[in-house]
């Protein structure tokens, strides 16, 4: 068990409010919002190991999302969640501030292995 | 405003559109995924207490899971397809547009008891095209198979290099049962100035649809 904490942002609330449920059987402590702004925050309130933040968000975006932990959390990895049909991303570029990406659908597993590597290389670097 | 200019607007609307609602539907299914995945999840930890519910249980997510990976896929190529005018000229992968196509037109091959298979497709023709053009000839050609295949064999799709661009093969063979009258689609194919033709593959009773897909 790797007792992570995890911060997801995704407005689908039945599907962030799963997916936590399902982190915590792999060893995450995993909590959900559904806004940018409440995520922020819960990043002022409490210590997150990582953040996943689904791209398309209502009212602040999460490109603003991301630039603005970027800017305030600069050792916090951050996991971007997207659609398909971002050429860019398929193409494997990741945009600034991001410290990895995932496609959708999610595969938990993927998801939970990018997680830990996203967190054990941002401890290895201190 | 142009007849083109309007054209384009009625095509970026549709798309606009579209991709919105595969969006929206992607999310649905993306949520349904995790709930069939938490449901085993579930069943998993009662497996260890040999529960027989468990086991009927992970059938039953099975099932929803198979039918939610081919909404998935299904809305992943209308997706695709809906952002084709999003630039109405651009370097594309033309494999990967045909490979959107042939999946796009899997209802209408069932519809006529036909199987389309993807045969060797050469993965690095990447060429600048006008995309929902490319993308309707390629539908064009496709249906024509469909229509003048035999049911009881598989329509096969190839894509070769050529000059400027890739080669589309649709072979098959005919329907024993249909009425056409080949040599008369052949003329009309001719007369319409259509950018493919429909030609026999020598002795082997197979006929072939060729599409040169160029540089625009």
């Amino acid at each position: 068990m790797s007792d992570y904490r995890v911060l997801l942002v995704d407005d689908e609330e039945e599907f962030a409010s799963t997916l936590v449920e399902r982190l915590a059987y792999r060893g995450f402590v995993a909590q959900y919002t559904t806004n940018g702004r409440d995520a922020l925050r819960l990043l002022r309130e409490q210590t997150f190991d990582t953040v996943v933040i689904d791209l398309k968000l209502p009212g602040m975006s999460g490109t603003e999302l991301i630039h603005t932990i970027a800017t305030a959390y600069p050792n916090l990895p951050v996991l971007m969640v997207t659609g398909h049909g971002s050429g860019e991303l398929e193409a494997g570029k990741k945009p600034a501030g991001v410290t990895d990406f995932l496609l959708k659908p999610i595969d938990i597993e993927e998801l939970c292995l990018k997680m830990k590597k996203a967190i054990e290389d941002n401890e290895y670097r201190g | 405003m142009n007849t083109e200019d309007k054209h384009n607007q009625s095509l970026s609307f549709m798309g606009e559109i579209t991709a919105s609602v595969t969006h929206e539907l992607n999310n649905v299914l993306g949520t349904i995924e995790q709930v069939t995945g938490l449901i085993e999840d579930l069943a998993a930890v009662d497996f260890a207490q040999n529960s027989e519910i468990a086991g009927k249980l992970l059938d039953v997510v099975e099932k929803v899971a198979r039918q939610s990976d081919r909404g998935t896929s299904l809305i992943k190529r209308l997706n695709r397809f809906a952002h084709l005018n999003d630039e109405p000229f651009g370097e594309y992968n033309i494999a990967e547009l045909l490979e959107t196509m042939i999946y796009l037109s899997e209802r209408a091959a069932k519809m006529n008891k036909v199987e389309l298979v993807a045969g060797t497709i050469d993965r690095d023709i990447i060429i600048g095209i006008r995309p929902l053009a490319t993308a309707k000839e390629i539908y064009d050609v496709i249906k024509l198979g469909i229509r003048l295949a035999n049911p009881s064999e598989k329509v096969e799709i190839d894509l070769h290099p050529c000059d400027n661009g890739g080669e589309m093969v649709v072979g098959f063979h005919l329907n024993p049962e249909s009425e056409v009258d080949v040599a008369n689609i052949q003329t009309n194919i001719a007369e319409d100035d259509l950018p493919y033709q429909l030609s026999g593959v020598g002795d082997t009773g197979r006929m072939k649809i060729t599409l040169s897909i160029t540089e625009s």
